[in-house]
Formats: C-alpha cells, structure tokens, sequence
C-alpha cells in the first residue's frame, strides 16, 4: 500500500512538476502527514526534489535543471501567470502597458517585474525614451502555461475543498 | 410565443450548469471517491433538467414535457434526482 501511494505520488509530480505540498496531499487523497511522511522519505531516497518557495513546499522530480524549477513555480503563482500571460500577449510590453492590460497595481508590476529581471526570464530593451520589457525565453514559457490551465485548476481545488469534510 | 429574454436565461442556466457539471467531473478524476461521483451524477441532472427547461422554452413554445404515463414533469423528477444525489454525496463516507 505504502509503495502505491509513493508510486501514485512519484506519477504525480512527474505530470506536474513545481506542485506543492498541499495541492498534492489533495490529489493523492491522503492526510496532509501522510503525504509529507511519503514526500520527506522519497527526497531523501533522492527520488524527488522539494524546494522551499515563498511558503510553499514545491515538489520536483530529481534532477528537475533549477532554470525549470524557478520557470515552473512562477506560472503557478497567480500574479506572475497573469504577468507572464500578458508578456505573451504583447509585443515587448511597458511597465506602463502591464498595468493597464493585468490591472495590477504599479508597484505590485514593479515589485514583480524586478524579481523577473533578478531571475533572467525577462530583459529590458530599451527603444529610445520608452523602456519595454520581453520574455527571454518565450516559446518555453508558452508550453508551461499551456500545461496549466490556472483558472480550471483552481475553481477544481476549491470544489474539492468545499466538499473535503 | 418565445419570450426572448426568458430564452436567454435558459440559455444560461444550461451554460452554467455545464461548468459547475465540468468542474465537477474534473474533482471526481481527481479524487475517484463516492461522494464526488454523486456530486458529478446531482450536476448531471442539473444540466439536464436546465436542457429539458430550455428545450420546452426554444422548441415547444413552453409546453411542458412529461414523462409517459406517469404525468410526472420531467424537468421535475430530474431535479429530484439531483437532490437525492446531493443528499447521497453528503451521507456517503468520503
């Protein structure tokens, strides 16, 4: 039993790499200690990778290159998908242009567009008096936005905790 | 005669009630326990009593649609089932 339910662990970080901790317990259908029991013992094995990220304990298979892994934790996190959504969705954009279009506020785009400079997703280009931004690798994030229909996945996760009693 | 905006209610009904039956199929893949499958199964009647609803609206100029000799509403006796499934997802052990 206890080897099925590592299996069915290991299949599901594989699917979705970057999952944490309880969005995981979720999915496997078992306790929350359970789950980190089996999780704490398959990383020691070196069978997965758990990082700690911003509160979350996100969970990787082994070797996951740690490129992917900030990658794959940014477009879990809701403000930088949306941030991200938007850079796919225009062309080189302005800090001015990623408020408008995600109606963020600016200093929540500045706070967050530092953070992506600092991680090397996005670079500055500078076209004369307007600074925009672009994605440097934008074809690898369009494939791990693809993988992970956030709004589905979430109103999914909240159906399941409405009726989790 | 067809009221139009009534028809685009209906219309709605059976739009929504088919995201909250998809949502609810997704928990059920997800969780594989009884008490989502009756949760999928009382969406699944939702959506279909909305259907009959708008097709009594759109198609049959609000005539209702009843069971064969039975004189049971049909749009009726699946929103029955659909609260005997409701109950059954909160009786059921998850």
């Amino acid at each position: 039993m206890q080897s099925q339910n590592r299996a069915r662990i290991k299949l599901l970080v594989s699917f979705q790499p970057g999952l944490h901790l309880r969005e995981l317990q979720r999915q496997v259908g078992l306790s929350f200690s359970s789950t980190r029991y089996h999780v704490d013992k398959l990383t020691r094995e070196g069978e997965l990778d758990r990082v700690e990220d911003k509160g979350y304990s996100r969970i990787y298979p082994p070797g996951t290159d740690s490129k992917d892994r900030v990658l794959l934790s940014l477009v879990r996190r809701k403000t930088d998908h949306k941030i991200l959504s938007c850079f796919l969705a225009e062309n080189n954009p302005t800090q001015q242009r990623l408020t408008e279009v995600t109606e963020l506020s600016k200093s929540t785009i500045s706070e967050h567009l530092a953070a992506l400079l600092e991680l090397g997703v996005v670079r500055n280009r500078d076209r004369g008096e307007q600074r925009t931004f672009e994605l440097i690798e934008p074809a690898k994030i369009s494939g791990l936005m693809r993988r992970h229909p956030v709004v589905l996945v979430k109103a999914t996760s909240r159906f399941i905790d409405l009726w989790d009693f | 005669m067809l009221d139009i905006t009534d028809g685009i209610v209906h219309v709605l009904l059976v739009a929504f009630s088919g995201i909250v039956l998809l949502i609810s199929l997704f928990a059920y893949v997800e969780r594989k326990t009884s008490r989502y499958f009756f949760l999928s199964l009382a969406f699944a009647f939702l959506a279909a009593s909305e259907l009959v609803g708008l097709i009594e609206v759109w198609f049959l100029s609000t005539q209702l649609i009843f069971i064969p000799s039975t004189g049971i509403h049909l749009s009726h006796f699946l929103e029955f089932l659909m609260l005997a499934s409701f109950s059954l997802a909160l009786l059921v052990r998850n």
